[in-house]
């Protein structure tokens, strides 16, 4: 008796040290915030033409939560006799609180980073200029799957026990729309798209929590490589258009 | 008798296992060598390599050696190893008035973690040939003196200088993947 009862408390351990809950999950992506800064491999213009550009305003209207979200999708745990089954299913939904940066302020002071870096005209922090830019972000969303599953048997005094947490891959997606002004009348005007797909973190991680912290990161990461895409394709497209009209 | 010769084998293997000198937080390894271990699938995202064009097994020769290149490849040899013997002796003998003797200064330093004692001798080295190589340690080195590792963006601006300096794919993706080791640390 007193055997069976160890054996029972020791099962139910090993099932609540096992199989991750979803208010754990989300507890340890909201731990900490990261980063979106990115290293820039655009080609460096060496001659700038007479063009001046200011930023007036960036607009992020945005449904993103504050924080971030973890929802259960399905999950199942099936005690038999000599076998235990456990699944969970999770979706997380990056929210605002895993950037270090505000958003808007990010976009504004990485596009005039790219400007002086890659622009064959000039920004102008004075707002003096006859050009300004309107940038509007249209969407940013993060969201990838979270799954927890393992196996525990036992036969009289043999028992072995295996159980994964697997992370990702998360879809980011975010677009962008500029539009390039000289008073009241829009010059030009485009929208950019960009998704990035995380790797899959699935390496056996021997702390969980290293592991959401983890891909709290790399969701961190693709919403970064997706502003460094975006960026890079508008002042792309201003070239040209700064181009035509020397 | 058998267990002795384990053992011996054991001590014998002990300097290869050595990263960069005694600095165990870098690897030095030749561009043949990174590009195989890309190819492979092996990590070359969290782990952090120095990398040199090429490892020169015939370290003894360095005391006689005045092309730069094979200074360089005879001492990552060396610092490869960890011949702790023979770098100090080169170290205190090696011409600091020239280029490729900062570099070993900065390389000796910094394989020993004094970042910034390898800093002072790396921003004197000038030839365009070592710039980029010189450009990574620098901003290693300042990594390493960060207090808080979290805080990096401060830090970020020295490794854009060396992916500036950047020629080759094999450069550039050294660089990302030191950012991707930082993000994730």
């Amino acid at each position: 008796m007193k055997n069976y009862l160890i054996s029972i408390i020791f099962i139910g351990l090993l099932f609540f040290a096992s199989c991750t809950s979803t208010r754990v999950i989300q507890k340890n992506m909201n731990s900490d915030s990261y980063s979106l800064s990115y290293l820039k491999d655009s080609k460096i213009s060496k001659e700038k033409l007479d063009f001046n550009v200011s930023i007036d305003s960036v607009v992020f209207e945005s449904l993103m939560n504050d924080t971030t979200k973890v929802h259960k999708l399905k999950g199942w745990f099936i005690p038999l006799v000599l076998v235990n089954l456990w699944n969970s299913q999770n979706e997380c939904i990056q929210g605002k609180s895993m950037f270090e940066e505000d958003i808007p302020d990010f976009l504004q002071a990485s596009l005039i980073e790219e400007i002086n870096r890659s622009g064959n005209f000039n920004y102008d922090s004075l707002n003096n200029s006859d050009y300004q830019l309107e940038i509007s972000i249209d969407e940013i969303r993060t969201q990838g799957p979270y799954e927890s599953k393992g196996f525990f048997y036992f036969a009289f005094f043999v028992y072995g026990y295996s159980y994964a947490d697997v992370a990702g891959p998360a879809t980011s997606n975010l677009a962008v729309t500029y539009k390039l002004k000289k008073g009241d009348s829009v010059l030009q005007s485009n929208s950019f798209y960009s998704e990035k797909i995380t790797e899959q973190i699935n390496k056996r991680y021997t702390n969980t929590k290293i592991l959401q912290q983890d891909y709290a990161i790399s969701m961190v990461e693709a919403v970064s490589y997706n502003f460094k895409n975006v960026i890079e394709l508008i002042i792309a497209d201003l070239n040209d258009y700064f181009d035509k009209e020397k | 008798m058998k267990t002795i010769a384990f053992f011996f084998l054991i001590l014998l293997s002990i300097p290869a296992f050595s990263k960069i000198g005694t600095n165990k937080d870098y690897n030095i390894i030749s561009q043949n060598d990174y590009n195989s271990n890309l190819v492979k699938g092996k990590d070359v995202i969290l782990k952090r390599y120095i990398v040199v064009p090429d490892l020169n097994k015939n370290y003894k020769e360095i005391f006689n050696e005045n092309n730069p290149d094979e200074i360089l490849s005879m001492f990552s040899f060396m610092l490869n190893k960890n011949k702790s013997k023979e770098i100090s002796q080169y170290i205190l003998s090696c011409d600091k008035s020239k280029d490729i003797g900062l570099l070993i200064s900065g390389l000796y330093h910094f394989s020993n973690k004094e970042y910034s004692r390898s800093i002072i001798y790396l921003e004197k080295v000038q030839d365009a040939k070592f710039a980029f190589l010189r450009s990574l340690l620098v901003a290693d080195c300042n990594y390493e003196m960060l207090v808080d590792k979290k805080n990096y963006n401060s830090i970020l601006q020295f490794y854009q200088i060396s992916l500036d300096l950047a020629r080759t794919e094999q450069q550039k993706s050294i660089i990302k993947n030191r950012i991707r080791f930082i993000k994730y640390r």
